[in-house]
């Protein structure tokens, strides 16, 4: 991948994180992938590449210091196959910023974003798409998690100039308010929402969750949203929303 | 009313009204918004627990490509300005008084330049002795936060006395004392604190944020700014979790304004999860001493305590720690207990779903099991032996009836769908040394709240198309507000559910209805709304009499019309009654009756299990039943307890932030160190109301009590009391660790 000749391996901060949580107490990690260890989709990390066919091209050009989105095409009406292994043009380093390629949700981007900003902030400030909640900014509290390639990852702890290429799928891929995937619908009939602010990683790991384990039981449910924290302790009504989407 | 004649109160079973927005990721927290140019804000925080700030040279950061703005402590020393009944300054220019206390804030364009900018700051410190256990505060010779005395509130403003405890002791068989201590947990809200502050093109200052209470804000920062209210607006849509973090004005959301002023551009900021943890509000560490006298038949003839409240560095709540309302659940003859809270260089305190309740439950029901645990009593039977307040008694302290007393059917009803009778076995005659061993504890718990002085008011307006927009200052912070408020209005006025709207949320779309804390807004909202839709419905009912021409009082409100009572089929429609203007507007208030404190009553029973070779603890089964009045809106009554109980364990058995006595900064400032409890660790939670049959006083919401604060509470002293019952020892502290229950078992 050109992407990572340039930049490296993904880069995940706290690799350390991504152990595994049998024991209840403690561990936060739980489904989500933190670089590519634990969890019970560990193997899925080197996902084969998808073929992702995309209706719209933007181009998003930022530079370091300012704050606003340019879009300098929007929204025209190209068609374009891309796959995640050829997208990429090798990433031009232009002193702290990189020119990487993102498919969002079907839509393909391209950026030049600063080094140290996260897949998390890229996401929510350059792109708008603040479904994707920041709890803690370090790996601990799940409710950044988006799939890069059908893998559910910390975006808070990717690097965005290392997931050049890579297709990612956010809360608003996953259903709209008028068009709610089935397991929104079970959340939104079962109660399983408090203040929200959890609710986006929630989904994006069941969705991850039912795309392996279609069938999944209680204690599966449980394992695999170990890596998300919900304050509110709403877990019985979410796992009982889980469980109805997986019917 | 009896429950069957309800339409929706109890009934309505549909979903929340936020719940899809939420779920597509479309609902905007504080930190979702955006606006075009905006600056970023980060703050430098003090590394030392106490300290003089002696210089400031900023020079390096304003250097930098991209930084806009510095303010320093000095820029607040011509006019210092505190935060409203605190007496926190915005920018402290004397001295720091807690590890992790704001010092200076920078705003730049990109967030990362202005984290960088914290290290081109320079701040010379002169380290000052500090002090952060609560007794060795109250030392004469302790290092002092303030001029004078680190003792905010002395015994002479905070005792509570009733009958002659010399006389109680004197009686009592034998006496039991034993010394108690919680710990401080920060809320950690999965939402951290954040704000984007603005003047708009209407010349006003917006602020949007997540926030418990609005009108709180605009205040403080009205009176910050030196600005009248009414230039200012807060949007709060909802609030990432609140439990009582997020309930006033705070530092930031002041600074932030600041530099919108002098910049002219829109800031934004969030606290970063560390300094959530460490600058947020905590449930504060009580120290108690607790003496009861004792007869050989289980009743209680006495009871003293003195109890010493670590209220951090800036006094906010009272922290008065075992006094809480928990002496509202045993008549006990003779009590007296003094309250002292005292500064100390640690954390600031306030509200975590509830003031000081979960901290006095858990050592009055910890002590309540303990005595039945010398006299080898079954816990239920030791309980009912001693007097709980029922129906109709009166308030021991001012001698005012009390409305509504639903303990004993709590505990009843607990028993019994818990099993008690047949589940529990006495405590071990000795120590266990290996395996898993069961154990099962129950708790009473009472609840005042309503926080009274503050306003309750709300406005309905009746649309031409006979449906009703609710407005009202109410935040709704994932408790269902909305919902419950939508339901009342309903009930009165014969709509459909559907046709009740309640309007988002900000200052300029409803009037200040108070904080959404203190288990307060169903009743608090929840009456005013009451108030405003029987003006409504009085008004239709006028309008419907004039239009079918028979007096008011042979009418009645059916599904969306009004008909004749002895003749159902003349009637008219809302909508006709409302088509045309004028439009019926109603605004309702409410002051809650005098001399009476409303009061909920709840019993856990939690079953365990110990693993008495790891230490760990399983709350394997919990039983909770509430007495809140009413249920208005049942889904949400029950996940509102489930989740309390969930927080419940993390209080219990994990949650702790530690300060290191060699350096007073705090050590367990992440999620990783102060944990929640997480998925794996739900138990089974069985959830069941009662419904007190005696409709409080001035009630207009068909009867309701809080039930926000009361499930977090009872909890933990069913699971400390059923580790015990499982293992035969009780602890002094909380969090009930693994080290703790090793320890105590011999094993390390």
């Amino acid at each position: 991948m050109a992407a990572e000749k340039v930049m490296g391996k993904k880069i995940s901060r706290r690799k350390f994180l991504g152990v595994s949580t049998a024991a209840a107490v403690g561990g936060v990690v739980g489904g989500i992938i933190v670089g590519a260890v634990g969890g019970y989709l560990a193997g899925q990390a080197a996902a084969p590449a998808a073929t992702v066919t995309s209706t719209t091209t933007k181009t998003v050009t930022q530079t370091a210091a300012a704050t606003t989105m340019t879009v300098t095409q929007p929204a025209t009406t190209v068609t374009t196959t891309v796959t995640t292994t050829k997208t990429v043009t090798p990433v031009p380093e232009v002193g702290y910023t990189s020119l990487i390629t993102l498919n969002v949700n079907g839509v393909d981007y391209a950026l030049l974003v600063d080094n140290r900003w996260s897949l998390a902030d890229v996401l929510r400030e350059k792109l708008g798409l603040t479904g994707t909640k920041t709890g803690c900014d370090r790996g601990e509290c799940g409710a950044c998690a988006v799939l890069v390639d059908g893998v559910p990852m910390l975006s808070c702890m990717l690097l965005a100039c290392s997931v050049s290429g890579r297709k990612i799928t956010t809360i608003e891929g996953i259903g709209s308010v008028g068009k709610l995937d089935k397991i929104q619908q079970a959340f939104m009939n079962n109660e399983g929402v408090q203040c929200g602010m959890c609710i986006p990683g929630i989904i994006v790991v069941t969705k991850a969750l039912l795309e392996k384990n279609p069938k999944p039981t209680e204690a599966e449910v449980k394992e695999a949203l170990s890596g998300n924290l919900c304050k509110c302790g709403n877990w019985p009504f979410i796992v009982k929303s889980v469980l109805e989407a997986a019917k | 009313m009896s429950q069957q004649e309800f339409r929706y109160v109890g009934k309505w079973d549909g979903p929340r009204i936020t719940a899809a927005k939420i779920l597509a990721g479309a609902l905007k927290y504080g930190w979702d918004y955006n606006l075009p140019n905006q600056l970023y804000m980060r703050i430098l925080r003090s590394p030392y627990a106490h300290a003089k700030v002696t210089a400031v040279d900023a020079s390096g950061a304003l250097a930098m490509k991209g930084v806009r703005d510095v303010l320093t402590p000095f820029d607040f020393k011509e006019s210092p300005v505190r935060l409203a009944g605190t007496t926190k300054m915005i920018l402290p220019y004397d001295k720091v008084r807690h590890p992790g206390e704001e010092v200076c804030a920078v705003v730049a364009d990109d967030p990362y330049i202005a984290e960088e900018a914290l290290s081109k700051i320079k701040v010379t410190y002169e380290p000052l002795p500090y002090v952060q256990d609560v007794e060795e505060a109250m030392k004469p010779d302790a290092p002092k936060l303030y001029e004078g005395s680190n003792i905010v509130r002395t015994p002479t403003t905070a005792t509570y006395k009733v009958g002659d405890t010399a006389k109680g002791f004197a009686e009592a068989d034998l006496t039991v004392e034993f010394k108690l201590k919680s710990q401080t947990i920060q809320h950690n809200n999965i939402g951290t604190w954040a704000c984007l502050v603005s003047w708009e093109k209407d010349g006003r200052l917006h602020v949007w944020t997540d926030v418990q209470y609005m009108f709180g804000i605009r205040s403080g920062l009205a009176d910050a700014l030196n600005i009248p209210q009414s230039r200012i607006c807060v949007h709060a849509e909802l609030c990432g979790g609140g439990f009582g973090d997020k309930t006033g004005i705070e530092r930031h959301i002041i600074l932030a304004a600041i530099f919108a002023t002098r910049t002219g551009r829109p800031v934004k900021y969030k606290l970063t999860r560390e300094d959530n943890l460490i600058v947020g509000k905590h449930r504060w560490t009580c120290v108690s001493y607790l003496k009861f006298g004792l007869k050989k038949d289980g009743l209680v003839t006495a009871f003293e305590a003195k109890n010493y409240s670590n209220a951090g560095p800036f006094y906010s709540v009272s922290g008065s720690g075992i006094a809480t309302e928990q002496i509202y659940i045993y008549k006990w003859p003779n009590f007296y207990i003094e309250c002292y809270d005292v500064y100390t260089n640690t954390c600031t305190t306030g509200p975590l779903r509830c003031v000081a309740d979960p901290i006095g439950c858990w050592m009055i029901e910890t002590a309540m099991d303990r005595l039945a645990y010398q006299l080898n009593m079954d816990p239920i039977q030791f309980r009912l032996k001693n007097n709980m307040f029922t129906q109709g008694d009166k308030d021991p302290l001012t001698g005012y009836r009390i409305p509504s007393i639903g303990q004993p059917q709590c505990i009843n009803r607990a028993r019994e769908l818990a099993e008690w009778d047949k589940k529990w076995k006495p405590w071990p005659k000795t120590k266990p040394t290996s395996g898993v061993v069961r154990g099962i504890g129950v708790a009473n718990h009472c609840c005042g709240h309503g926080a009274g002085s503050l306003p309750n008011a709300a406005v309905l307006v009746m649309n031409p198309d006979g449906t009703l927009t609710i407005y009202t200052g109410a935040a709704d912070i994932g408790n269902a507000r909305r919902e419950q408020l939508a339901i009342i209005a309903a009930e009165h006025l014969g709509l459909p559910y559907g046709k009740v709207t309640v309007a988002n949320y900000s200052t300029d779309t409803g009037p200040d209805s108070g904080g959404t804390f203190g288990s307060r807004q169903t009743k608090s909202a929840g009456n005013a709304v009451g108030v405003a839709a029987l003006q409504v419905r009085d008004q239709l009912l006028e309008r419907a009499a004039a239009r079918l021409k028979v007096a008011k009082e042979d009418l009645r409100v059916g599904e969306e019309k009004i008909y004749v009572a002895a003749d159902p089929s003349k009637s008219v429609t809302i909508r006709e009654l409302v088509a045309s203007p004028p439009w019926i507007i109603a605004a309702g208030q409410w002051t809650p009756p005098p001399n009476t404190t409303q009061r909920t009553y709840a019993t856990h029973i939690a079953e365990v299990e110990v693993d008495c070779d790891t230490g760990l603890v399983n709350v394997v089964r919990v039983v909770a039943v509430h007495d809140i009045g009413r249920v208005i809106y049942r889904k949400s009554c029950i996940s509102q307890v489930h989740g309390g109980i969930i927080q419940g364990i993390g209080m219990a058995l994990q949650e702790e932030l530690l300060f290191d006595p060699q350096t007073g900064r705090c050590y367990s400032a992440s999620m990783l160190d102060h944990k929640m409890p997480i998925s794996m660790q739900t138990p089974e939670i069985i959830v069941d109301f009662v419904e007190n049959p005696e409709q409080p006083p001035d009630s207009y919401n068909h009867g309701a009590k809080g039930l926000g604060e009361p499930p977090t509470s009872p909890i933990v002293p069913a699971i400390t009391n059923a580790i015990a019952n499982a293992i035969g020892v009780y602890f002094d502290s909380l969090p009930v660790t693994p080290d703790k229950i090793l320890k105590a078992l011999g094993k390390v």
